[in-house]
């Protein structure tokens, strides 16, 4: 491990590699610090909000173009949903005249039929492949299956006639390098798109494979494991004690700058606390413990709807019993200010040389499922 | 009154009978009284679980059903298998059910042990431990 670093990325979903790159580009020493795949990784696909012109044009060079969306993605629980930017086999899944949802016999949670009325795609068809399992396909097992051998889907792809454009559920291949998609499209002479993904998400899961080759092409040090500790002198992140998969010892890191990028409950940046009560003594009376930690650098997780007031005596609803209604702990995280330097109770800035990116920040609407440009704000 | 009498001899004999046979040697026949209760309560898919199984499950219950644990699988991308094979469609679904333990154990069995799904877990669901257990109920489905 080199011994010198500029600047550490917690996190490598979506907002950390960006930053990571923008640090890089800047010809800072970069490192990615990454326990594993997060929210990143069940991604349906779709991208909401702008595509950082830096990381958009990494995913392109590692097998993974985005390209901007005109028309509505189709989704597998019966929508039609408004994206911004999503690969180019997601972003070519328009419905029109020549769409044709294509079910596969034996893959649950995508009944051709009802999708293609509720989509409103005037043909429909379920296709079945030679060598269905017994108890059906998995979407993995059925991406891993196409990716290795097409050859039953492109023969019945074959039977739609040229001209058509199948919209296929997001299975086309595990691995966007193989390019499963294209080779089944030049053999069955058939447009193909696919549909947005639930998890297990394929989809998810090429976007976080890719994340981590383009860090890789990029010239970032990766590093598997978890920051468990950290030294702070005067409000300043001077290292952080890193468990590297597979490493009995603790790793010390050191850096001028750090960007928190840890995603939120599903990243494991945000998690409840072990519920442990602290007394205020001049008050005498017991103060409850925050509920929810930080887990990487320690900072506060704030709550938007208790506003100033941040840190309640009294237990307060997280949630509202309306789902559509705004659910604050949705929308919990670290507050930051106008740099993007996360605060503490007292409104001071905590750390001066840590940025918060991504989900990890109070407030951000994104979550499980969207991928998002939480990425583009802050600078690293 | 004869017949009074008679079936108070009746309740006496089955008294003592149990009291010199059953209850004596019963530590001696745990193993048939068991026998007799698994025969009861396993056509019915319910299977005894040992307590050290049983504190298991909180664990496994973590799961949030993101299925990054087959994603991550390099067995099952090596080769096309059912649905069941995943460990968290085992963990997310009513998992005690004997024909779902059988199931699962038979098409488990590609598992390689490799532990990668446990370490890419967001939740940290001990799947490793998962599969240990599922192979322990199917061989004791079996072998009652």
């Amino acid at each position: 491990m080199a011994g010198h670093l500029d600047v550490i990325v917690i996190g490598g979903g979506i907002a950390g590699v960006a930053a990571a790159l923008e640090s890089a580009a800047a010809g800072a020493v970069t490192a990615v610090v990454r326990a594993g795949p997060g929210a990143t990784a069940l991604a349906s696909g779709a991208w909401h909000g702008p595509l950082p012109s830096l990381l958009g044009e990494a995913l392109a060079a590692a097998g993974l173009p985005h390209l901007p969306v005109d028309t509505l993605l189709p989704h597998p629980f019966g929508d039609l949903r408004p994206a911004d930017n999503a690969p180019a086999t997601h972003a070519a899944a328009r419905i029109d005249e020549a769409a044709c949802v294509c079910g596969i016999a034996g893959l649950p949670h995508f009944p051709a039929a009802a999708l293609a009325r509720m989509w409103r795609a005037p043909r429909h068809v379920t296709l079945a492949l030679p060598e269905t399992p017994a108890a059906g396909w998995s979407p993995v097992a059925l991406a891993a299956a196409l990716e290795r051998d097409p050859a039953g889907l492109i023969a019945a792809l074959r039977q739609l006639g040229a001209g058509t454009r199948a919209i296929l559920p997001a299975v086309l291949g595990l691995d966007p390098l193989a390019r499963t998609a294209e080779r089944v499209a030049a053999a069955a002479g058939v447009d193909v798109a696919e549909a947005l993904g639930v998890p297990p998400s394929v989809p998810g899961w090429r976007l976080d494979r890719t994340l981590v080759r383009v860090l890789e092409r990029s010239g970032v040090t990766l590093l598997e494991g978890r920051v468990v500790d950290r030294a702070v002198q005067d409000d300043v992140v001077l290292s952080v004690r890193v468990a590297v998969r597979g490493e009995p010892v603790l790793r010390e890191l050191a850096a001028a700058a750090f960007v928190l990028a840890t995603g939120r409950f599903v990243g494991g940046g945000i998690a409840a606390a072990d519920g442990g009560e602290e007394v205020d003594v001049a008050r005498g009376q017991a103060l409850r413990e925050a509920s929810l930690v930080e887990r990487a650098l320690g900072c506060d997780v704030w709550i938007e709807h208790l506003g100033d007031r941040f840190r309640e005596v009294q237990p307060v609803p997280l949630t509202d019993p309306v789902r559509a209604e705004p659910q604050a702990l949705l929308r919990a995280g670290v507050h930051v200010d106008a740099a993007g330097r996360p605060r503490d109770v007292q409104d001071q800035v905590r750390y001066r040389n840590v940025t918060a990116r991504g989900a990890v920040v109070a407030a951000t609407s994104h979550g499980l499922g969207r991928a998002a440009a939480g990425a583009a704000g802050g600078a690293a | 009154m004869k017949r009074r009498l008679l079936a108070w001899l009746n309740l006496a004999y089955h008294f003592w009978k149990h009291v010199l046979t059953r209850w004596w040697l019963r530590p001696f026949r745990r193993g048939r009284d068991l026998r007799r209760f698994r025969a009861q309560v396993e056509p019915e898919g319910y299977l005894p679980l040992p307590f050290a199984d049983r504190a298991q499950f909180p664990d496994f219950m973590r799961c949030i059903h993101c299925g990054l644990c087959a994603l991550a699988c390099p067995a099952l991308r090596a080769a096309p298998v059912t649905a069941w094979v995943e460990a968290w469609t085992f963990v997310a679904g009513p998992s005690r059910s004997l024909d779902r333990v059988a199931l699962v154990a038979r098409a488990a069995a590609p598992c390689a042990r490799c532990a990668v799904c446990p370490a890419i877990c967001p939740t940290g669901v001990p799947i490793d431990r998962l599969a240990v257990m599922i192979e322990g109920l199917a061989a004791g489905a079996r072998a009652g």
